[in-house]
């Protein structure tokens, strides 16, 4: 039996060496696919944002018009409106109506319910909230694609005081932009026709990110 | 003669065919997934600069929108054509070259508008421009600059509601580049841009 002490160390070497360099290779992959998350997640991130800026520039186009028909209801009736009055205010009075990429918070009733005010200066405030999907493909907007297409949800605040009709003290607008979770609504036609604003940005996936802007405005 | 002891023998057959697998798999596993990781580290790399030249771009057509607003001109004056505006999703396969780019000019803040696809303008493909050994910026222009595997364009997609995007109008940059497969990757990145000043 003292004769075989040597036996096997050709395979244990083997395996040591296969373990050794299996571990390196693994080790390099591990490192890559983290860079290639993490560039992902820079990719995503990007997207996030310039879906909450594009829910800034909505908002910043519809804050005027909203605020009209904001003070209109309040100077006549006391109360806030239940809808908003497109107004048409821009240069281009009657080739647009108060929409964003195709939804239209303006004509769809968007209730606009009272606020803590935000400002000392005012005594009231009212805010409204919508959608917006920041999308060209139709099928990622019904999110035939899994998980749906960038989205925002855009709030618009406006504190005011008690005059009739009241003045404007300051707005707050914030947005929440998503790359992925648009989840629209399946009875609107996917070509044609302006979007209802029943869509939301609710549709979850493994890599949704988040990026959040606000505007103050006194 | 006779008397030969076990220690003089060679290898099993066994054991050497149990040992050269364990040694193939040990050079060519660690061989593919090096190779892998080598193509996900290259891949990561070109998603970050691809996302990059994207957000270039759409900075600079965010900017010169928002120039437009303060000096009170056309909102979409050097970022579209009104008579061939840029509408072309895919400018590869159209030969108008209506495919739009923004891209730096030789001084460090200037920025100019061109229009790219077809066989225009090399095609939108980008070069980087370099001094000695330091990449300054990327750039249509051809050679003598540097070729890279990135082609980069925008084009505005007209909204439901202003079809003649006189208003408001969703920007989507592209950029794309070929893996070393052949496989073609994209960057896309889009802003819904009112003409609204902020």
């Amino acid at each position: 039996m003292r004769y075989h002490y040597n036996k096997g160390y050709t395979l244990l070497f083997a395996v040591l060496v296969a373990t050794l360099v299996l571990s390196i290779g693994l080790y390099i992959l591990s490192v890559s696919r983290k860079q290639f998350i993490l560039s992902e997640a820079a990719r995503d991130s990007m997207n996030a944002f310039y879906a909450a800026d594009s829910g800034l520039s909505c908002a910043l186009s519809l804050r005027d018009d909203i605020w009209t028909s904001v003070q209109n209801s309040l100077a006549l009736s006391g109360s806030l409106p239940h809808f908003i009055v497109p107004q048409n205010t821009d240069l281009n009075a009657g080739a647009v109506v108060d929409t964003c990429n195709g939804v239209s918070p303006a004509i769809v009733p968007t209730t606009l319910l009272p606020a803590p005010y935000t400002d000392a200066a005012a005594t009231n405030a009212a805010t409204t909230t919508f959608f917006l999907p920041v999308i060209i493909d139709p099928i990622a907007r019904l999110g035939a694609n899994g998980y749906g297409g960038a989205c925002v949800w855009v709030k618009i605040g406006y504190n005011y005081d008690g005059a009739s009709p009241p003045n404007l003290v300051s707005t707050i607008v914030e947005v929440r932009g998503y790359n992925i979770g648009y989840k629209g609504d399946d009875n609107v036609p996917i070509n044609g026709g302006p979007d209802k604003l029943t869509g939301t940005c609710a549709n979850q996936g493994p890599r949704k990110v988040e990026r959040a802007l606000q505007y103050i405005s006194n | 003669m006779t008397n030969i002891t076990p220690t003089k023998r060679g290898f099993t057959i066994v054991e050497t065919l149990v040992a050269v697998t364990i040694l193939m798999i040990a050079v060519v596993g660690p061989l593919t997934i090096v190779n892998q990781a080598l193509r996900a580290a290259k891949d990561a790399n070109n998603q970050m600069i691809a996302s990059n030249l994207a957000q270039e771009t759409m900075e600079l057509v965010k900017n010169q929108k928002d120039q437009n607003t303060t000096a009170g001109v056309t909102w979409l004056n050097g970022i579209s054509s009104p008579a061939t505006p840029c509408t072309q999703t895919d400018p590869k396969s159209n030969l108008a070259s209506l495919a739009c780019d923004m891209q730096f000019g030789t001084s460090p803040d200037s920025y100019q508008y061109i229009t790219c696809g077809g066989s225009g303008l090399n095609n939108c493909q980008l070069f980087k421009t370099t001094t000695g050994n330091t990449s300054t910026s990327y750039t249509h222009a051809g050679p003598p600059y540097v070729q890279t595997p990135f082609t980069r364009y925008y084009y505005l997609n007209p909204v439901t509601g202003d079809p003649t995007m006189l208003y408001q109008v969703l920007v989507r940059v592209v950029v794309s580049w070929s893996s070393g497969s052949g496989y073609t990757n994209q960057v896309q990145l889009q802003d819904f841009m009112t003409s609204a000043p902020q």
